[in-house]
């Protein structure tokens, strides 16, 4: 091994490591990946989950009026809706990627996606 | 050197790669991990780049890809599209490596980046493939396999180099 393989070799293991700490600051905490929020077949949002504690609400308008979304930290639930039996209201919140809340009156499907896109693995 | 014993050579070596490139295709993963291999074809490659120079270098690489995946049964599957084009890739760096940055890598160097090369172009395959470019996260993990793989690999081509070398007339110190 000469001069020049001991500072290839060196460099590629500290780039290594970097990147893999650095992904694990990056993903840490965000095993659930998304929210994604249908209107149809149409996607309205996609969101990120939030760091634990915060709140954010999102209004979805569907065919009965305006749809509210609750995103509490990596759980996500339909706080309110118009529709005449609230099943979506009462089926709660969700976090594991491929859950999802559906109103089925106002069009709306809230899905837990995880970060792969929907690729569960790659196989070859 | 004549044009026939280089022509005989270089066959041998082709069909030594072709060999490895299916005998590896038949082995389990030994690392559990898809994506990590020995990657023992690229040892040829090595080989014929440092004894007959870039050109033949990159056709064996081409050659041992195409042919090994016909005789294998996994021509134009997505597992040819993956070796093809980190044959292609692997072969092209460390040509570009051997000569430019001669006598300053030794086939360490060489097969440490040929390896690296070879998951690059996978990963970027893959991701086109797939349409998702998260794949590369998957990077650093496949960075801890190719390096001492990659080694590996250069102590078995520098074995093969120092015993072919003196037939070739060449000098074997690499």
């Amino acid at each position: 091994m000469t001069r020049y393989d001991k500072i290839l070799i060196g460099s590629l293991l500290l780039f290594g490591l970097v990147a893999l700490f650095g992904l694990r600051l990056l993903t840490a905490g965000r095993q659930g990946g998304y929210v994604e929020i249908r209107r149809g077949n149409e996607v309205v949002e996609r969101k990120p989950f939030l760091p634990v504690g915060e709140k954010e609400i999102l209004v979805i308008e569907g065919p009965l009026g305006e749809s509210r979304v609750e995103i509490v930290g990596d759980k996500v639930r339909m706080l309110d809706s118009p529709c005449p039996d609230k099943t979506c209201v009462r089926m709660g919140c969700i976090g594991t990627p491929g859950q999802s809340v559906v109103c089925i009156p106002n069009q709306i499907v809230i899905t837990v996606t995880g970060e792969t896109d929907g690729f569960d693995a790659v196989t070859y | 050197m004549s044009r026939t014993q280089k022509t005989v050579y270089l066959a041998v070596l082709l069909s030594m790669a072709i060999i490895l490139h299916i005998f590896e295709s038949y082995l389990p993963n030994p690392f559990l991990f898809p994506g990590a291999k020995l990657g023992l074809a690229n040892i040829i490659t090595l080989v014929t780049i440092v004894l007959f120079g870039v050109k033949s270098g990159l056709c064996l690489a081409v050659l041992r890809s195409l042919v090994g995946s016909l005789l294998g049964g996994t021509f134009l599957t997505f597992g040819f599209f993956l070796s093809f084009a980190g044959a292609v890739m692997s072969g092209l760096i460390m040509a570009l490596l051997y000569t430019v940055g001669r006598q300053r890598f030794s086939l360490v160097g060489l097969s440490v980046a040929g390896a690296i090369f070879h998951n690059l172009a996978q990963l970027t395959v893959a991701s086109i493939w797939a349409n998702h470019f998260g794949l590369f996260l998957y990077l650093p993990y496949l960075l801890f396999f190719a390096i001492p793989t990659g080694y590996f690999n250069a102590l078995v081509a520098r074995l093969i180099v120092r015993q072919l070398a003196p037939r070739l007339g060449r000098d074997g110190a690499v």
